[in-house]
């Protein structure tokens, strides 16, 4: 007598198949949250990139209306006499370890939300923040032709954006603009 | 007495086969279905993020002050229009600004204390760090006096909508986006 070998094989076969296609499910699901994640850190990203852009702006601000404490904080920061400017020549790297950078830091302290809460109504300020967080100069020098000042100085701002949807929680972007300061002596 | 190959293969092994993959097949096609949508509606979303940066980036960098404060606190649709269509989603927004009158804007300066610069060697501050006062705070409507009336600081929140063909909008397909624009004129 001659044993049956293929005795059963549907129920394998199908069985094979049913596995095959619950590992292919659950990819399709998974790459769906991996999109919807990716969609999400793509908006959690503008929303906090665009806080970064506030603080920089309010800083462009503030340096437009007080251009002259901010090259005089600058000018004290590099362990200069804010009252006679740089003099041309003058070694700065030697002084600037000897400087006070306190008047830099004052200038940019209130440039925030803390300070200047946003006027839109209805909004949870904790979750719209931004602040600046550094101004240093990073170069300075004298045109005695021109008598101008030039002061190279860099801003640094953090904007910070809660998202709770899709457990996003908060993000911080961080932002640095590199500004001219000219002052006629 | 030799039996024939096939005669393993029954009805009921058949019907049982056909019936597990019922199961399976059936909710599969619900996922397809499902992640097809999901695919629709992340595309989008991708969509109105992408509409939203360029919008904000016009009323940032872009509109003039006078056309942008034109309609302060109420809110004015988008450049792109109401229901702007993009692969046959809808796409709408507002955006609203809120302006900062000048007298509200005093800022921290730091302040020196005045001394005979003279007496600074070569430049050099002799007293670094006792060279500041405490800071003072004034505001902008002093800074420019003759024009204290012109908004310098304004909030802008942009609400972006959408929703997918033969949708309506609703509360989930939404987002906002916040920014602080500064005008800075040379005076």
């Amino acid at each position: 007598m001659t044993k049956n070998k293929k005795n059963g094989i549907a129920l394998p076969l199908v069985l094979t198949f049913v596995v095959c296609i619950m590992v292919f499910a659950a990819a399709l699901v998974n790459f769906r949250k991996e999109s919807k994640q990716q969609n999400l850190t793509n908006l959690h990203f503008l929303q906090a990139n665009f806080l970064a852009q506030s603080a920089v702006q309010m800083m462009l601000l503030k340096l437009s209306a007080f251009p002259q404490e901010a090259c005089d904080a600058g000018v004290l920061s590099l362990g200069c006499c804010p009252f006679r400017g740089i003099i041309a020549g003058s070694n700065l790297t030697a002084n600037a370890a000897a400087g006070n950078p306190d008047g830099l830091v004052q200038f940019y302290s209130d440039c925030n939300t803390t300070k200047f809460p946003w006027k839109v109504p209805g909004i949870t300020a904790s979750d719209w923040k931004f602040s600046v967080t550094d101004f240093k100069v990073i170069s300075a020098f004298t045109n005695p032709d021109a008598r101008q000042l030039i002061i190279s100085a860099q801003t640094k701002a953090v904007g910070e954006a809660t998202m709770l949807r899709g457990k996003m929680e908060t993000r911080k972007e961080e932002m640095i603009k590199t500004v001219k300061l000219t002052r006629e002596n | 007495m030799i039996k024939k190959p096939t005669a393993a293969i029954t009805l009921t092994e058949i019907m049982i086969a056909v019936a597990i993959l019922g199961l399976v097949i059936l909710p599969i096609f619900g996922l397809l279905n499902y992640t097809n949508r999901g695919t629709r509606e992340q595309d989008a979303e991708g969509i109105a993020a992408n509409l939203a940066k360029e919008e904000m980036n016009r009323l940032m960098y872009v509109i003039s002050r006078d056309n942008l404060l034109s309609a302060a606190g109420s809110a004015q649709t988008w450049s792109f229009g109401g229901d702007y269509d993009v692969k046959g989603n809808k796409f709408s927004g507002a955006y609203t600004v809120f302006p900062f009158t000048n007298d509200e804007l005093g800022f921290v300066i730091p302040a020196f204390k005045f001394h005979d610069p003279m007496g600074c060697n070569n430049g050099l501050e002799a007293n670094p760090g006792s060279a500041l006062d405490p800071a003072k705070t004034m505001t902008l409507a002093a800074v420019f006096p003759d024009s204290a009336d012109k908004c310098r600081l304004a909030d802008i929140r942009l609400v972006v909508r959408w929703h997918l063909p033969g949708g309506e909008y609703n509360s989930t397909s939404q987002f906002q986006l916040l920014a602080r624009r500064a005008f800075v004129d040379k005076e």
